[in-house]
């Protein structure tokens, strides 16, 4: 049996050009003859699938993609133009941020309120009331208004509140993304639960991980399609692999008008203008760094890496004037500036001699053993280890990604992989 | 829609007195506070009308005094209006019959009303009218007036989700209304030329009609209790139909 049946559903949204909301706009428009004009905007495009009852499904994709409008569709919030959505059973609330009925009320008369909403009677409720609190662990909050409360007591009060009142089919939004790490525990576990007494859910995250751990079957939605949909494992590898292609692009984008940037420094060298220089790149330009560029193991341009994989970073540089054993440097810092390895050529006891004209070099990084992150790359080319004045210096002027592993994940914090294990009876 | 009404009598009934309370403020003294206002004006009118205007009426206050009420339910309209706006968190987050809003809004408008009628009907002989027993007929009155203030309330809680300068517009209406509607006048004001076009009012049969049977102890004709039961039904039946027409958005829109 399906619990949901979901087909060839089209959804559309009107943007209006210029929002008339009031009687007398429309009237002054009508009367003008100028019609209120709109962009269409479609928001889901025939979309099918099914869900059994009892089954587990999440759905996957970037925001605006149209999670949420399927979501409020399943539960009959809003209308759809074409197509059928079939529902067997009792749909929970809409769970996403910021739930709460009516501000004015106060937490106990928003759970009567809801309760009453979804048909149960006074004494149901009754039985009920002292788990929502206990869960949610607002028991002292009973009795304040709800306009009132966090973000996060708010969300807590809806998610015990959908959960104790036991529908057939619950649907959750992103709603694990408030609330402490405890009480999302907390929320897992009941979901879990949830889903062992046979219950279907729909599950909407950004958290892949939790999708994988709750759901057997994956949905992704991209841009108001189906992109892909089947078992979790295989939606989410494929999800991933695309966010990857994606970021990849776009930090090749960056990279080239990082390259440009340097570019404009060299044609215009005769008269350098000070504001067109790039800020994080400085030096007294006898030696410039024409050209920084990453590649993989497949010798292949690229920004995105895991953890773990190999990186070989190419320069390019062009010496104006004849210089004796410059000393080339190359840094990797975490996005928020943290610093973590920096080399130089004098360190492994490179001496370049004497140099002039265009050349290159390579720095070749066997294993990145760097955590999951965003990065920046800073090389520069000195006069010696402890001079203040470089020829070129590229502070952090270029980005890579590194990425989970996709096996053997290194599940760690911080900045570098420390390779470990956990020992449970250790005396 | 009666399955609809039958099936959530609770949920309908647990908003009407969440209506009243917030409306009372949680106290029998609200109710009386609430009072203040119907007698205050019942005082000034009266004094304005008998003293300055020398309108002569016997039992003025009394004869006022019913207008206003009957007045007042009508005025109900303006409540149930943001009904649906109101509780827009309730129609973004879940689905259940949006008339239920509007219905319970005008259930606690018409609780508040019965009980100020029972006032009314307490005061009546201190001000010198003594109730026969035609008040037995006053339900058959207040339902019509019921159905027809529902009606208006769904057409105006619906198109309000679209349109925010209807509740500006119907303060004026009311406003304008107070002063059509024969509440500190009798009928027999209007000139004969005019009193087709007055009688286009809903409210100039039912304010009238209330009268008959406490005021004046006449029973009301036939007639007017079948234009009160059409125009009843009317606005009924094109109130219910523009709500639903105008409903499966309102989750958009709010």
């Amino acid at each position: 049996m399906n619990a949901i049946e979901a087909n060839n559903v089209w959804k559309k949204f009107k943007i209006p050009h210029e929002k008339r909301d009031t009687l007398v706009e429309n009237a002054a428009g009508f009367i003008k003859g100028e019609k209120a004009t709109y962009e269409e905007f479609w928001a889901l495009k025939n979309i099918n699938f099914n869900v059994k009852e009892g089954e587990c499904i999440g759905i996957i994709g970037e925001n605006g993609s149209g999670k949420s409008t399927l979501l409020r569709i399943i539960s009959n919030i809003l209308p759809i133009n074409k197509g059928n959505v079939k529902v067997r059973g009792s749909v929970g609330p809409f769970l996403e941020l910021g739930t709460g009925f009516r501000g004015d009320l106060t937490a106990k008369e928003n759970v009567y309120l809801y309760g009453y909403v979804i048909g149960l009677k006074k004494k149901q409720i009754d039985n009920v009331i002292d788990n929502i609190f206990e869960f949610a662990e607002l028991e002292r909050f009973r009795d304040m208004k709800l306009k009132d409360f966090s973000s996060g007591m708010n969300m807590r009060l809806a998610f015990s509140t959908a959960i104790s009142t036991n529908p057939d089919i619950l649907l959750i939004d992103e709603v694990l993304a408030v609330g402490d790490e405890s009480f999302q525990r907390k929320c897992m576990d009941k979901i879990m639960e949830f889903k062992s007494e046979g219950k279907t859910i729909v599950f909407v995250s950004h958290s892949l991980e939790s999708v994988k751990n709750l759901c057997s079957r994956g949905i992704w939605l991209n841009k108001g399609i189906i992109e892909t949909q089947g078992s979790v494992d295989q939606v989410i590898d494929y999800y991933v692999g695309s966010i990857r292609k994606k970021e990849e692009e776009e930090l090749l984008e960056e990279h080239k008008k990082t390259e440009e940037k340097i570019k404009v420094k060299e044609g215009e060298k005769e008269k350098p203008k000070k504001e067109e220089k790039p800020k994080n790149r400085w030096g007294s330009g006898e030696i410039e760094i024409t050209e920084v560029k990453f590649f993989n193991k497949e010798g292949k341009e690229c920004h995105v890496f895991e953890t773990g994989e190999s990186m070989k970073v190419k320069l390019k540089y062009d010496v104006k004037e004849r210089i004796k054993n410059p000393l080339f440097r190359a840094q990797i810092y975490k996005i928020d500036g943290t610093f973590c390895h920096g080399t130089n050529t004098d360190r492994h006891d490179i001496k370049l001699g004497k140099l002039i004209g265009e050349n290159s070099m390579g720095i070749n990084y066997n294993e990145l053993n760097l955590l999951p992150g965003t990065y920046l790359y800073t090389v520069g080319v000195w006069p010696n280890e402890q001079s203040k004045k470089p020829y070129d210096n590229h502070d952090k002027m270029y980005k890579f990604i590194i990425k989970e592993k996709k096996v053997k994940p290194a599940k760690s914090v911080g900045i570098s992989v420390i390779p470990h294990e956990w020992i449970l009876s250790e005396k | 829609m009666a399955l609809d009404i039958s099936k959530h009598k609770d949920l309908i009934w647990e908003l009407a007195k969440r209506d009243l309370k917030i409306r009372y403020k949680n106290s029998a003294l609200g109710f009386l506070w609430s009072l203040l206002n119907p007698l205050l004006m019942m005082l000034v009118l009266s004094f304005v009308f008998m003293y300055f205007f020398r309108f002569d009426i016997e039992h003025f206050p009394a004869f006022l005094v019913i207008g206003i009420v009957s007045w007042r339910f009508f005025g109900g309209t303006a409540g149930a209006l943001q009904s649906i706006v109101g509780n827009a968190d309730l129609v973004r987050k879940i689905y259940f019959p949006r008339e239920i809003l509007t219905i319970s809004s005008v259930l606690s408008v018409f609780v508040s009303t019965l009980l100020e009628f029972l006032v009314l009907l307490i005061l009546l002989p201190i001000l010198g009218v003594s109730p026969s027993f035609l008040v037995l007929l006053l339900p058959v009155i207040l339902i019509l007036q019921l159905i027809f203030v529902l009606g208006v309330s769904f057409i105006l809680s619906s198109m309000y989700v679209y349109y925010r300068d209807i509740a500006h517009i119907w303060e004026v209406v009311m406003q304008a209304g107070f002063f059509l509607t024969p509440i500190f006048y009798p009928l027999s004001f209007i000139p004969a030329k005019y009193l087709n076009l007055y009688m286009l009012n809903p409210m100039a049969w039912f304010v009238p009609a209330y009268r008959d049977i406490l005021f004046y102890k006449e029973m009301f004709s036939f007639f007017d209790l079948s234009v009160m039961f059409v125009i009843s039904l009317v606005f009924l039946f094109i109130g219910y139909y523009v709500f639903k027409k105008l409903e499966p958005n309102f989750a958009e829109e709010v």
